[in-house]
């Protein structure tokens, strides 16, 4: 298994997703000092969470997905309840690719359209897989995505566990399956 | 009183602007608060503002999607993290560019910006205005014809107008004259009528008596100092510019 193709094939944190997220905490620091702390400090943990990762081939499970709660933190303060997240751990023995679940809710958000009235919820169950899914409503107006994230995500689980990842498109709902990696080499 | 629109989907950034919006020390309404294109678009289409303040990267796609729709005449002040768009952002109406996260200070820039631009593009705009009246109710309104319906006998038929070389007035009846050597006499009896009905770029009024079609001009030239001869495709007479008609006639020939 070569290193270097694995590091290569990391995700990278959208780099306006930095700017974006000092503009909210300006406006938090004028509406509620306390608010904008604590927003403060979960933007950190995020950050150094992500440059961690990128030196890691894998993280527990139980990590990743203490970050995708933060990281969701974030965009409920950007569009409230427009989209939801709910998470069942039955299992959360294991390892996983790290920025995996960031990834997948990222483009969940991306894909589809969510409105208070209208929310998209966003399910993470992890069972012997991890499966991720939502209710879909798909953007009218798509923006070209080149699904090169995803596809990368997909080439590092090869790499690593020969598992692929499972995408299911249906009519109203979105899924991906994600396998859960056990022998650990960290 | 600016009257103005904010299309911005993040809940704390469109907090942020509205905030500076209203320290500003101009009068200000904020009309609308929109998050997606589609609404956007709606709005636009019922409704002027005096200035739109805009994030690119929106819920339900990107906001020049927007701009490519309805055609908008206020300046714009895009507000986006993103800083590869901002040449494209001064394609469209766009005044200023504030890249997220910006200051009190930046913000106040752009605002001046707008004001300077409002102050003095008012008297240029109006007369584009006046400008884009004219030049529509001088050629998109108007449906020149294509066909001329000629009544013969008993019966009716279509002269196509861009087959025909030559109107000509003959002893107080009009005659069209077309490429494949046909006369056809028509039921209008002035040329003005006729060349009311047609469109100017094609048809010219060379004399009092002759209407001619720009495309089938063979060959000009010089009949005497105020006048010029004009050979015809397909027409063999050779017909001439009147003295008053000349100088339009090569204006008309540039056109």
């Amino acid at each position: 298994m070569s290193e270097s193709k694995i590091s290569q094939l990391k995700t990278q944190l959208n780099p306006h997703f930095l700017f974006n997220n000092l503009n909210v905490l300006d406006q938090l620091i004028e509406e509620d000092k306390n608010t904008a702390s604590d927003f403060l400090n979960e933007f950190a943990e995020i950050y150094r969470y992500v440059l961690q990762s990128t030196d890691k081939e894998l993280i527990s499970i139980e990590r990743e997905i203490d970050f995708a709660q933060q990281y969701f933190k974030l965009i409920q303060y950007k569009y409230g309840n427009a989209y939801q997240l709910q998470i069942k751990n039955k299992n959360s023995m294991g390892y996983i690719v790290p920025m995996t679940l960031q990834l997948l809710l990222e483009n969940a958000v991306q894909h589809n359209l969510g409105t208070e009235e209208d929310p998209i919820t966003i399910q993470i169950k992890i069972e012997e897989n991890i499966a991720i899914f939502n209710n879909t409503s798909l953007k009218q107006i798509r923006k070209p995505t080149s699904g090169r994230a995803l596809n990368n995500l997909n080439e590092q689980y090869r790499l690593l566990s020969k598992k692929p990842i499972q995408i299911h498109q249906m009519e109203n709902e979105f899924s991906v399956e994600v396998p859960i990696i056990y022998q650990q080499n960290v | 009183m600016t009257k103005i629109l904010i299309i911005e989907d993040e809940i704390p950034a469109r907090k942020k602007l509205k905030r500076f919006v209203k320290e500003l020390d101009s009068p200000t309404e904020i009309i609308a608060e929109l998050e997606m294109v589609r609404t956007a678009i709606d709005f636009l289409k019922q409704h002027q503002p005096d200035l739109i303040f805009s994030d690119i990267e929106l819920l339900d796609g990107n906001s020049f999607e927007i701009y490519s729709q309805i055609p908008v005449s206020c300046p714009i002040i895009f507000t986006t993290a993103y800083d590869q768009y901002w040449m494209h952002a001064f394609e469209e109406n766009g005044i200023d560019y504030l890249l997220k996260p910006f200051s009190k200070k930046r913000f106040q820039k752009a605002w001046n910006k707008f004001l300077w631009y409002r102050n003095n593009s008012q008297d240029v705009n109006h007369q584009l205005q006046i400008l884009t009246e004219i030049i529509h109710k001088n050629f998109e309104n108007k449906n020149f014809k294509k066909y001329l319906t000629i009544h013969k006998n008993n019966s009716v038929y279509f002269l196509e107008t861009r087959e025909i070389i030559i109107f000509k007035v003959d002893e107080g009846v009009v005659f069209a004259y077309d490429e494949k050597g046909g006369k056809h006499l028509l039921t209008e009896t002035t040329l003005t009528e006729i060349e009311k009905q047609l469109n100017p770029v094609n048809f010219f009024r060379i004399n009092r008596g002759e209407l001619i079609q720009k495309n089938y001009i063979e060959k000009i030239e010089r009949y005497n100092k105020n006048s010029l001869t004009i050979k015809l495709k397909g027409y063999n007479n050779y017909v001439k510019t009147s003295q008053s008609q000349t100088a339009l006639f090569r204006e008309w020939l540039d056109k």
